[in-house]
């Protein structure tokens, strides 16, 4: 799975401190989360779609290798 | 420092951990050495660790409920290696009682959980290291 979370925070303008802020996150987490160390659950990554608007598929994305 | 930092800031539990270690070690020194005869004094002194150890697992629940999703995995990850790790360790003591007594019969098991905040420690780097 990728993830288009680093781009959307960038399109904002905000750090990954400010963005776990936001969220209530440790800076840590949204870092792993962009960089595919961590993949977050249906909540997590649920609110994260509900903080930038956007459908949930569209941020987080499966790979052909993640598909059945 | 974001909320988040701020909101898991450890100082408490750290502050009150290290009183537990300090009272725990100062509680046995003083057990140890026939200075008190009171029994009811004796007591007080061997209860003060445990009441201080409570009020850490306290502040070190607070802290867990404040966790995000991925810090409560790696502290999943940690405890469930320190406990297998604690498993091995008593495992190996006592294994090696039987081979030879006259060597570790002098290891006192009650010391053993001193281990266990090291192992804990180590599960915590490990968990950290897979996920950040």
């Amino acid at each position: 799975m990728r993830t288009r979370l680093k781009v959307l925070r960038a399109e904002r303008d905000l750090t990954q401190a400010e963005l776990a802020d936001k969220l209530s996150f440790s800076r840590n987490t949204i870092n792993s989360i962009e960089t595919g160390r961590f993949v977050p659950s249906v909540v997590t990554a649920l609110r994260i779609a509900v903080f930038f608007e956007k459908p949930v598929e569209e941020i987080f994305i499966l790979e052909p290798e993640d598909q059945p | 420092m974001n909320t988040q930092t701020r909101r898991n800031n450890p100082g408490v539990a750290v502050f009150l951990g290290t009183l537990w270690f300090i009272a725990y070690f100062g509680a046995r020194a003083l057990l140890e050495r026939p200075l008190i005869s009171s029994l009811a004094v004796r007591y007080l002194i061997a209860m003060l660790p445990v009441v201080l150890a409570g009020l850490t697992i306290l502040a070190v629940a607070r802290l867990v409920r404040r966790l995000d999703e991925m810090q409560l995995r790696i502290q999943v990850i940690a405890l469930s290696t320190g406990f297998l790790l604690t498993a091995l360790l008593l495992m190996a003591l006592a294994l090696a009682q039987y081979a030879e007594p006259s060597r570790f019969a002098t290891i006192r098991l009650t010391e053993v959980w001193v281990a266990i905040p090291a192992i804990y420690f180590i599960g915590v780097a490990t968990a950290r290291r897979r996920f950040e």
